[in-house]
């Protein structure tokens, strides 16, 4: 999925994907979806629109690795996937939700390829798990595209494209009725949600990984009152969505505690936060926010209306916190247990001061 | 001889007429109120663009922040995207014009506080009616003024004084093209 041509443009503080050989990192295969510098929506000139918050893709690649395999307790990044996927075959189907609808604050693509390297490394009896099985998503085309990422519907290479394929099936979403992507619905064995760390001006106050699935329905805008509360919590609390989304990742290496969600990063924060409950990440994701003195986070009490609905915690003190510093240099590794002594759940917070190119 | 002297003379006051009208009827479309290509030197298109005439279409293109515009009687909007250099690095620069049907609507739009620009700093005789930005630390900046009943945004990806300075240049091309 490289573009070699690409590679060769004129080189600046924008992250560009490089060859393992270039980078002397031995092991690590090259990109497999592209980055950096990529065809815009229009055709009138080559250079891309993406924003300047360019992230360093080994350090993403090592935030995410280590993220995993502490989370699992699982030293092999491969096999800690696999633990997260118990029912996945060689056959199976991924779906990885990401957030484009800001190109200049886009789920980065270096993380959604952090990702995907480390899925094709499970194993399944000697195959690896093929990354045409893995379909990277979102809704707005143009938006995707100009993210930095290369779109792809063939059958060779990881899947990457805009969906626009819908259930038939009705979902009642607290009063609204909804159809889901028929990726979720149908296709996907599992789903992996891939939010940015931005706040939301006009509605909800924050958006992260529970509200990323108003790109994964038919009708989001009759869920835009009161603040999204309960209806982005109901969303996600969806069968095919419960039961399917196996970890969530907040891209926090830049935020936008104002002008979000269309706007572009407003602070830099070289984090990477990774959970299996979709609550406690975003409760820790407007916690960040709030540090910024963002403006609108006391708008987004959809999070604590989402515990409601039994799909995660916004408790902290039954959260166990694993903090990762420095892993693409000597990694410092630090458990917290629940403070209450009962642990709903883990959340890893991996940070990196190189994330950020 | 006479009548063709008349005849003559009103067809030339007709054309004269239906010239003059012409010019002055001549109606810029929002999408003629845009930075064109290359236009400002070094700024070329580049990137998402689109023209949204209602706010179903405006929620496609910028999703849960089209109900802050719908509030304040949005009619239509355009978007272009531009790429130049700054510094010796790649920039991009989106420009939005929205028209808000009147100067109220447009203003209100403006001083909005749901636009999370209630610190910018205000650029005196700048462009519009009332001009504001906000730089985001070496990140990014954001400038928007009304003028007329457009309410306009531009985000640029770089924060100096030189990305600044080309945000007013963007801002002043459109707000010429307004008045």
């Amino acid at each position: 999925m490289v573009d070699n041509k690409k590679e060769t443009k004129k080189m600046d503080r924008r992250s560009f994907i490089k060859l393992a050989s270039a980078t002397g990192l031995a092991g690590m295969v090259a990109p497999i979806i592209g980055c950096g510098e990529n065809p815009t929506s229009s055709d009138e000139s080559s250079i891309s629109s993406s924003s300047n918050n360019s992230v360093n893709q080994a350090t993403a690649q090592a935030m995410i690795d280590a993220g995993i395999k502490n989370l699992t307790g699982l030293n092999d990044v491969g096999e800690a996937w696999k633990s997260i996927m118990p029912n996945l075959s060689a056959t199976g189907i991924i779906a990885i939700k990401v957030n484009c609808r800001s190109s200049s604050l886009p789920t980065h693509p270096e993380v959604a390829n952090a990702v995907v390297e480390g899925l094709v490394q499970m194993n399944f009896d000697g195959i690896s798990f093929p990354e045409n099985n893995i379909h990277i998503y979102d809704n707005f085309k143009a938006y995707f595209e100009a993210s930095g990422y290369t779109l792809n519907s063939s059958s060779s290479g990881v899947r990457c494209y805009e969906n626009n394929s819908y259930s038939s099936q009705n979902y009642s979403v607290n009063g609204t009725s909804q159809n889901l992507a028929t990726l979720i619905t149908n296709t996907a064995d599992y789903l992996i949600n891939i939010a940015v760390l931005k706040n939301h001006n006009s509605m909800a106050g924050v958006t992260l990984c529970m509200k990323n699935h108003f790109g994964s329905c038919a009708s989001p805008r009759s869920m835009h009152v009161n603040y999204g509360d309960p209806y982005i919590g109901a969303l996600n609390a969806l069968s095919p969505i419960k039961t399917k989304q196996c970890i969530n990742i907040i891209d926090a290496i830049y935020g936008a505690a104002e002008g979000g969600p269309y706007g572009g990063p407003t602070f830099i924060a070289n984090k990477i936060l990774m959970s299996q409950d979709v609550v406690a990440i975003d409760y820790l994701g407007r916690k960040m926010l709030e540090e910024q003195n963002s403006s609108t986070v006391s708008w987004a009490t959809y999070i604590d209306s989402a515990a409601d609905y039994g799909i995660g915690t916004n408790d902290p003190t039954r959260m166990e916190f694993i903090n990762i510093t420095n892993p693409s240099g000597t990694a410092e590794i630090t458990s917290t247990p629940a403070s209450s002594g009962i642990t709903a759940c883990k959340v890893a917070i991996i940070e990196d001061e190189n994330a950020s190119a | 001889m006479k009548k063709i002297g008349i005849l003559v003379a009103i067809m030339i006051i007709c054309f004269s007429c239906s010239k003059s009208s012409g010019t002055e009827n001549e109606i810029l479309t929002i999408e003629d109120l845009l930075v064109q290509n290359s236009e400002i030197t070094g700024w070329s298109y580049s990137g998402v663009s689109w023209v949204a005439s209602s706010i179903s279409e405006l929620t496609e293109y910028i999703n849960g922040m089209a109900e802050i515009y719908q509030k304040h009687g949005f009619i239509e909007g355009a978007q272009r995207s531009y790429a130049g250099t700054i510094d010796g690095t790649s920039c991009a620069i989106q420009l939005i014009i929205y028209d808000m049907d009147t100067e109220t609507n447009a203003e209100d739009m403006y001083n909005d506080p749901d636009l999370g620009l209630s610190s910018a700093t205000v650029w005196t005789n700048g462009a519009g009616t009332e001009c504001h930005y906000v730089r985001y630390g070496g990140l990014s900046q954001v400038m928007t003024f009304y003028s007329s009943t457009y309410f306009v945004y531009l985000y640029i990806d770089y924060d100096s004084d030189e990305s600044l300075n080309i945000l007013k240049q963007f801002a002043l091309n459109v707000d010429g093209k307004i008045e």
